[in-house]
C-alpha cells in the first residue's frame, strides 16, 4: 500500500480504469442459509453507487465478501479489470478497497490517531506525519475532527468521521459505507454527504448502503437494487423516483400496505408526517397516567451521569416515542424503566407505585414489559429451548408450578399455544432458541412481554433488523397493547417509525429530555436540531 | 466470562430423532476421546519400555477383582463425586469454583475439631454435628470468594484458588499447634471420637455410609437443577446473565449462593473423609481431589446428572494407577495425563462433530 | 545497612518467577488469549529444567529446553482458542492438569520413585562489574543470576515494544478489539498464536527458575501458587510491565519477609506468616480490580465469519 497519495487522480487512461470494480457471480451461504445467490454488482469511477434492499436481502454480505472478511462460496471480483483474489482485510486495503462498517470499528480506548495508523506500520514515517496527514485529509474532504482526542470521547458521528479518514488515510479508490447514517442527526447526514460528493469528485467511487430509499435518492448516481441475495436491478438515479425504488426493493408486497410498507423503508416520510389519525381511533389523552418519571439520574456503565433529572408521563392507551441520536441516554433511559438499571435519584411510578430502587421481579409483577434492542444478546436464552425462553421471568407464577416443582407438560402446553398465536417459525417448544431468525426471535420476545398483560411497555428499537413482515407484526403488536390500554414507551433511532407509531414525540439529548412535539407538529429538521442539543429557547 | 460447557439442557429430543440414536450420538464424541486417550497413552507407556497391555489390565480390573479394590473405589467416588458437583453448580452459572481442595480441607479441620472436643458425645448427636461442622466451614470459606465476586468483583477463579493456599496453612496449624497428634507419625490431627466415625454398609471391608449422603447430594442436585424454579433461574443466569438479569433473575445473588453451596459440599466432602475414612484430619488428606473434580465435572459437561458416571470411571482410573505403579512400574502420574487426554480429546471431538453437522446440513 | 541490602537483593532474587510468569500472562492476554494453566507448566518447566540440568550437567540446556516445552503449551492453547475456537478456560484447565501430571511423570521416570531427592547446581551469581561495587545497591541491583539481569531487560523490552512501538499499538488492538483490528489486515490468528507462544515459554522459564535458582532440587509442589499468584498480578498491575513489576517485588517482598521472620524467631505461628502473600493478594484484588484496566477481549474468542459479534 503507499501512502503517498491519498485519492487517485481522475484522469489516466489505465485499462480498466473506467471499471474500478466488477463482482459477478458471487454465491454465499452461512450454513443453511443462503445470503448470496449469484450476485453482481459493476461501479463506474468517480460515482456513487447506492447499494439498496430490505434486511437480510445481502448488501452488507457482498460487500463483506469484497472486503475479505467473508470467503465467498464461488463468484470473480475483478479490480481496474484484473482478476483480484482478496482472502482477507489485508488484501482488500492492498487492492484499494476500504469499507466503513456499521457497528464502527475501532479501538475506543485508543485515540483518533492511533485508530487511524492501525495496520500502516510497514515502511511508515512517524506518528507525527501521520498526524499531519489526517488534518490535511479532513481539511480536503470536510471530515472535522481531532487527531488527538480518545475516541470513546467522541460522538457518533465524529467516529464515523474517523472511519472514513481510515480509509482514505490508506489511500482507497473504492469506499464502501454501510449504513452510515443511522445514528446521525439530519444535519449531520447533510454534512456526510457533502464530504462523500468531495471525494468522487476526486476518482474515488463509493459504494452507499442503505435501506432507506429518500438518502439513496439524494445522495447516489446510480443505484442497485437487491433482493433476496441477488441484484436484480441498476437505475441511474434520474430514472427513479421513491415509489419506484420502494416496488423494486419489496416487490410483491407493495400494493396491499403500501404506506406502512413504505414508512417502514422511510421513503414516505420526507418531512410529511401523517397528521391526523384516522378518524374513530382512541384519544390518547383520555386515559389516566400510568407511567409518571420525575427527575431521574442514572449512571451508564462507566459510572458516568447518562440521565440527568429525567421527566415523563405516560398516559394508558398513548404511544410516547422518544427520539435521539445514539447514546444520548436511550440505553440507559429504556432499561431504567425496566427496571434493570438502578436510579440514582428521582422516581419511576407505575400506577402509582413508585418501583425506583426495587428489584426487577417487582417491576415485572407491577406489570413492567420490556422489549431490548439487542435481542440476541439480551432477549433470549440461546443456548435454551423455546420453552424455556417463554417460562423466562415466570418461572415462580404459581400456575407454572406444580408442588413446587416446574410444570414442564404445562409449560410446553402454553409454548405450542404461544407458537401457535405468535407464528413463530420454529419445529417446537424443545427447539433451540438461538436457531431462530431475528424475526422469530423477536416474535418470541413479544410473546413474552405480553404474557404478562403489561400495564407499562418498553420497546427498543424493536424494529431494527427485522423484514418488513416482522416489521408489521411488531406495530401490529404495539397497537393492541395501546389498545388494550397499555402505556407504551418506544425508545427508536429511526425518526420515520416514531412518526408513524408515537402520539407524541421528545427528544433526548444528552439525559435531558430537550423538546417535546405532538403528532404531525413538527418536521424532521427540527427534530434534528433538538436531537444536536439546539435548545428550545436559544 | 461465559459459561463454557454446553448447558444441561433437558428437551427432549426432538420430534424426527428418537430417544436412542440421540444418545448414541451423544456418546459417540466420549467413545471417541477415551479410545483416542488410551491410545495415545499407550504409545507413550510403550515407549518407556513398559507392557502396555499389562498396565492397562491392571488399571480397569483391579476395581473389579476384589472386594478391597472395589470398596476403594467407591471410597474415592465419594469426595470426587462431591467436589465435582461443588464444581459444576457455580458453573452452570459461569463461575469457577477451583477452590474444591480448600473446602475440603477446612472442612475437615472444622469437622476433626468437633470430633475431638467433643469426642464423647454419642454417635447420634456428635456425627450429625461433624457433619454440619463440615459443609458449614465449606460453605463459609467458598462464602469469602462468594463475598468478594459479589461486593467487590474480585474474579473468583483466583479467590477460591488463593484461599486453598491458606487452607494448608490452617489446617498446618490444627494439626500442629491445636490437636496435634505426635504419634501419628505425619501431620495431622488426633483421632476424634468413637461418635463421629460413620457406620461402616457391607463387608469387611464395607464403604462408609457417606456414600449415601453422596449419592442424596447427587440426586437432590439433579431434581433441583432441572425441576425447580431455582435451578431454572440458575440455568438461565448461566446461559445468558444479562437477558435472565432482564427478566427478574438476579444473577449475582444466584451465582453468590451457587458458590456458597460448591462450598458447602467440598466441606461435606471433608467432613466424610473424617468421619468415613481416616477418623481424622491429615496433611496431604486432599490428595488430587481439586483437580479430579474439575476433570469430572468437565467431562460430564457440567450435568448433575451425569457426574456420579463418570466419578466412578475417574475412580476406578485412580485406584488401577496405583495398583499398576506397584505391579507394572508405570508412575500413576501416568494416569492424570491419561484423565487430561480424554478432556482434550472430548473437547476436540465437539470441534470435529461440529464441523461435520455444518457440512450434512 | 548491609541486613538490608540482603534483603533487597533476596527481594529481587524472589521476584524472577512472578515477573516471568506475569509478563508471559500478560502478553497472551494483551491479544486477548487468557492463559489459566501457569501453575501447570511452570511445574513442568521446573521438573524439565531440573531432569535435564541434572542429564546434562548444564543449566542452559535445561532453561531452553524448558522454554521450549512452555511454548509447546502456550501454542497448544493459542491453537485450540484461535483455529477451533474452544473456551479458553476449559483449555487452559485441561493444559494445567496435562502439564502438572507430565511433570510428575517425568521426574518419576528419571529419577525414579525412590526417597532420594539429587541436587543440581544452581545458577552462580554475575556480579556486574564496578556497578556491583557500589554500597547496597551493588548487592541489592547488580549482584545476581543471569535470569535476573535477563528479565529485567524484558520487562523494559516488553515495555518499550507494546507501549512505544506501532507493532506494538498493532499488537494490543487485537486484545482491545479483534474485529477493528482484522478489518484492517492487522492478522488476529497470527498475532495470538505467537504471543500465546512466548506467554508459555516465559511461565515455563519461571518454573525452572525455582529448581535452577531456588533449590537446586524438584519437588511437586514447588511452584506454590506462584503461577496463580501471577495471574493476580497481571491483573493488578494492569496489563501493563512497568505496574507488574511494582506488584512482582511486592510478592517477592512478602515472601522474603515471611521467610526471615520464621528465621528470626519472631513469635508469630509461622502458618501465619506463610498465608500473608495469599491473603495480601485477597486484600489488593478487592481495590485493584476497581482500576486495573484489563484487554476488552480478554478471554473471549474471535470468529471473522460470526455474524452475531
Amino acid at each position: 500500500m503507499s501512502g503517498a497519495t491519498a485519492v487517485g487522480p481522475a484522469g489516466g487512461a489505465a485499462p480498466g480504469r473506467d471499471r474500478p470494480l466488477t463482482m459477478s457471480g458471487i454465491s454465499k451461504s452461512f450454513g443453511p442459509v443462503r445470503a448470496l445467490t449469484d450476485a453482481d454488482l459493476q461501479l463506474a469511477t468517480g460515482e456513487v453507487h447506492g447499494l439498496v434492499g430490505g434486511n437480510g436481502a445481502g448488501k452488507t454480505t457482498l460487500m463483506n465478501v469484497l472486503y475479505g472478511l467473508y470467503r465467498a462460496d464461488s463468484g470473480e471480483i475483478r479490480v481496474d479489470g484484473r482478476e483480484a483474489h482478496i482472502r482477507s482485510p489485508r488484501d482488500a486495503i492492498a487492492l484499494g478497497i476500504g469499507m466503513v462498517h456499521q457497528h464502527l470499528l475501532q479501538v475506543s480506548s485508543y485515540t483518533v490517531l492511533e485508530n487511524v495508523v492501525l495496520g500502516t506500520s510497514a515502511g511508515s514515517g512517524g506518528l507525527r506525519g501521520a498526524a499531519r496527514r489526517i488534518t490535511e485529509l479532513s481539511d480536503r474532504f470536510g471530515l472535522a475532527v481531532d487527531p488527538r482526542a480518545r475516541t470513546d470521547r467522541l460522538s457518533v458521528g465524529a467516529r464515523q468521521r474517523v472511519e472514513i479518514l481510515k480509509v482514505l488515510y490508506r489511500g482507497a479508490r473504492v469506499l464502501v459505507l454501510d449504513e452510515p447514517t443511522t445514528n446521525l442527526t439530519p444535519q449531520e447526514v447533510d454534512g456526510l454527504f457533502a464530504s462523500l460528493r468531495g471525494i468522487v469528485a476526486e476518482g474515488t467511487s463509493v459504494v452507499f448502503i442503505s435501506h432507506k430509499a429518500r438518502e439513496v435518492l439524494a445522495i447516489c448516481d446510480r443505484i442497485s437494487v437487491m433482493r433476496d441475495g441477488r441484484r436484480i436491478a441498476t437505475v441511474p438515479r434520474s430514472a427513479t423516483d421513491a415509489t419506484g425504488l420502494a416496488s423494486l426493493m419489496v416487490g410483491e408486497l407493495v400494493g396491499e400496505q403500501t404506506s406502512e410498507v413504505a414508512a417502514a423503508l422511510g421513503v414516505g416520510a420526507v418531512g410529511e408526517v401523517p397528521a391526523a389519525l384516522p378518524a374513530g381511533q382512541r384519544r390518547p389523552d383520555a386515559g389516566r397516567v400510568r407511567l409518571s418519571v420525575s427527575g431521574v439520574t442514572a449512571d451508564n456503565d462507566h459510572g458516568v451521569p447518562a440521565l440527568r433529572g429525567l421527566g415523563l408521563e405516560v398516559r394508558a392507551g398513548e404511544v410516547v416515542g422518544v427520539a435521539g441520536v445514539a447514546g444520548n441516554g436511550q440505553v440507559e433511559l429504556a432499561e431504567v424503566l425496566a427496571g434493570v438499571r438502578p436510579v440514582r435519584a428521582g422516581s419511576v411510578a407505575v400506577d402509582g407505585t413508585d418501583l425506583a430502587g426495587a428489584p426487577t421481579r417487582r417491576w415485572l409483577s407491577t406489570g413492567v414489559a420490556y422489549v431490548p434492542e439487542d435481542r440476541h444478546r439480551d432477549g433470549i436464552l440461546g443456548a435454551g429451548t423455546v420453552a424455556d425462553n417463554l417460562l423466562l421471568g415466570a418461572q415462580r407464577r404459581a400456575d407454572n408450578r406444580r408442588a413446587g416443582l416446574i410444570d414442564w407438560r404445562r409449560v410446553r402446553e402454553h409454548a405450542r399455544d404461544t407458537i401457535e398465536r405468535y407464528s413463530i417459525k420454529t419445529p417446537g417448544p424443545d427447539a433451540l432458541a438461538g436457531n431462530l431468525s431475528g424475526g422469530n426471535i423477536q416474535r418470541l420476545v413479544l410473546a413474552r412481554a405480553f404474557d404478562r398483560e403489561p400495564a407499562v411497555l418498553v420497546l427498543q428499537n424493536p424494529t431494527r433488523g427485522l423484514d418488513l413482515r416482522s416489521t408489521r407484526f411488531v406495530y401490529d403488536r404495539v397497537h393492541e397493547a395501546r389498545d388494550r390500554g397499555c402505556a407504551v414507551v418506544l425508545v427508536s433511532e429511526d425518526l420515520d417509525e416514531l412518526s408513524l407509531l408515537a402520539d407524541r414525540m421528545v427528544v433526548l439529548y444528552s439525559g435531558e429530555v430537550v423538546g417535546e412535539r405532538a403528532r404531525g407538529d413538527y418536521d424532521v429538521y427540527e427534530l434534528g436540531r433538538l436531537m444536536a442539543g439546539v435548545r428550545e429557547d436559544a | 466470562m461465559s459459561a463454557p460447557v454446553l448447558t444441561d439442557t433437558d428437551a427432549p429430543a426432538p420430534a424426527t430423532e428418537r430417544p436412542a440414536v440421540r444418545l448414541l450420538r451423544g456418546l459417540l464424541p466420549y467413545v471417541l476421546a477415551l479410545v483416542l486417550a488410551f491410545a495415545v497413552s499407550g504409545v507413550v507407556i510403550a515407549a518407556l519400555g513398559y507392557d502396555v497391555v499389562e498396565a492397562y489390565r491392571t488399571i480397569v480390573t483391579t476395581s473389579f477383582r476384589t472386594g478391597f479394590g472395589f470398596t476403594e473405589t467407591l471410597t474415592k467416588w465419594v469426595p470426587l463425586t462431591l467436589l465435582a458437583l461443588g464444581f459444576t453448580i457455580p458453573l452452570a452459572v459461569g463461575r469457577f469454583n477451583i477452590g474444591g481442595e480448600g473446602q475440603l480441607l477446612v472442612g475437615a479441620t472444622a469437622a476433626a475439631g468437633v470430633g475431638i472436643v467433643y469426642a464423647d458425645l454419642p454417635t447420634a448427636v456428635l456425627l450429625p454435628l461433624v457433619v454440619l461442622a463440615g459443609v458449614l466451614s465449606g460453605a463459609v470459606w467458598a462464602g469469602i470468594a462468594a463475598f468478594l465476586m459479589g461486593r467487590f468483583r474480585v474474579n473468583e477463579i483466583l479467590s477460591t484458588v488463593l484461599l486453598n493456599f491458606v487452607s494448608f496453612q490452617v489446617l498446618d496449624y490444627a494439626a500442629t499447634e491445636v490437636w496435634s497428634d505426635p504419634a501419628a507419625g505425619v501431620a495431622a490431627t488426633q483421632r476424634v471420637g468413637e461418635g463421629a466415625e460413620l457406620p461402616v454398609l457391607g463387608g469387611p471391608p464395607g464403604v462408609h455410609a457417606g456414600i449415601l449422603l453422596a449419592l442424596l447430594v447427587a440426586a437432590v442436585t439433579t431434581v433441583v437443577t432441572r425441576r425447580t424454579a431455582a435451578g431454572f433461574e440458575l440455568r438461565a443466569a448461566g446461559a445468558n446473565p444479562r437477558a435472565a438479569a432482564i427478566n427478574g433473575i438476579r444473577v449475582e445473588k444466584v451465582a453468590v449462593v451457587a458458590l456458597v453451596v460448591g462450598g458447602a459440599l467440598g466441606g461435606l466432602a471433608g467432613a466424610l473423609e473424617v468421619g468415613g475414612v481416616h477418623g481424622r484430619a491429615i496433611e496431604g488428606m486432599q490428595s488430587n481431589f481439586l483437580l479430579l473434580g474439575i476433570i469430572i465435572g468437565l467431562i460430564a459437561r457440567g450435568s448433575a446428572l451425569w457426574v456420579p458416571v463418570v466419578a466412578f470411571g475417574i475412580a476406578i482410573l485412580e485406584v488401577g494407577a496405583s495398583s499398576m505403579q506397584r505391579t507394572v512400574g508405570v508412575p500413576a502420574e501416568m494416569v492424570l495425563i491419561i484423565e487430561a487426554l480424554i478432556l482434550i480429546f472430548l473437547l476436540l471431538s465437539d470441534v470435529i462433530a461440529g464441523r461435520l453437522a455444518r457440512r450434512v446440513t | 545497612m548491609t541486613e538490608f541490602a540482603a534483603l533487597a537483593q533476596l527481594t529481587v532474587v524472589a521476584m524472577v518467577p512472578y515477573l516471568l510468569a506475569s509478563l508471559g500472562t500478560m502478553l497472551g492476554g494483551l491479544t486477548g488469549v487468557f492463559s489459566v494453566s501457569q501453575e501447570g507448566v511452570m511445574l513442568l518447566g521446573a521438573a524439565i529444567g531440573f531432569l535435564v540440568s541434572y542429564g546434562t550437567g548444564s543449566t542452559t540446556i535445561g532453561i531452553l529446553l524448558a522454554a521450549g516445552t512452555g511454548a509447546v503449551f502456550g501454542a497448544a492453547l493459542g491453537w485450540a482458542t484461535t483455529v477451533l475456537r474452544l473456551d479458553q478456560f476449559v483449555v487452559g484447565l485441561a493444559l494445567f492438569f496435562a502439564a502438572t501430571g507430565l511433570a510428575g511423570l517425568l521426574y518419576r521416570i528419571v529419577i525414579g520413585q525412590g526417597a532420594t531427592t539429587p541436587r543440581v547446581d544452581t545458577l552462580p551469581r554475575l556480579e556486574i562489574p564496578l556497578l556491583s561495587d557500589v554500597p547496597v545497591l551493588g548487592t541489592a541491583l547488580f549482584s545476581h543470576n543471569v535470569l535476573v539481569y535477563l528479565a529485567a531487560l524484558l520487562a523494559v523490552a516488553a515495555w518499550f515494544f507494546l507501549y512505544r512501538t506501532r507493532a506494538g499499538l498493532d499488537l494490543r488492538s487485537v486484545g482491545e478489539n479483534p474485529k477493528a483490528a482484522d478489518s484492517l489486515g492487522i492478522p488476529v490468528v497470527r498475532n495470538r498464536l505467537w504471543t500465546a507462544t512466548v506467554g508459555g515459554a516465559l511461565m515455563a522459564v519461571a518454573g525452572a527458575y525455582l529448581p535452577l535458582v531456588y533449590t537446586g532440587t524438584y519437588t511437586d509442589s514447588i511452584v506454590g501458587g506462584r503461577g496463580w499468584l501471577a495471574i493476580a498480578l497481571t491483573f493488578f498491575g494492569g496489563w501493563r510491565p512497568q505496574f507488574i513489576v511494582l506488584g512482582a517485588l511486592f510478592f517477592a517482598a512478602m515472601d522474603v519477609v515471611a521467610l526471615r521472620a520464621e528465621v528470626a524467631g519472631i513469635d508469630i505461628p509461622s502458618q501465619v506468616l506463610l498465608v500473608v502473600p495469599y491473603v495480601a493478594t485477597l486484600l489488593v484484588m478487592v481495590f485493584a480490580f476497581r482500576w486495573a484496566k484489563v484487554p476488552e477481549f480478554l478471554g473471549r474468542n474471535y470468529d471473522r465469519e460470526s455474524r452475531t459479534a
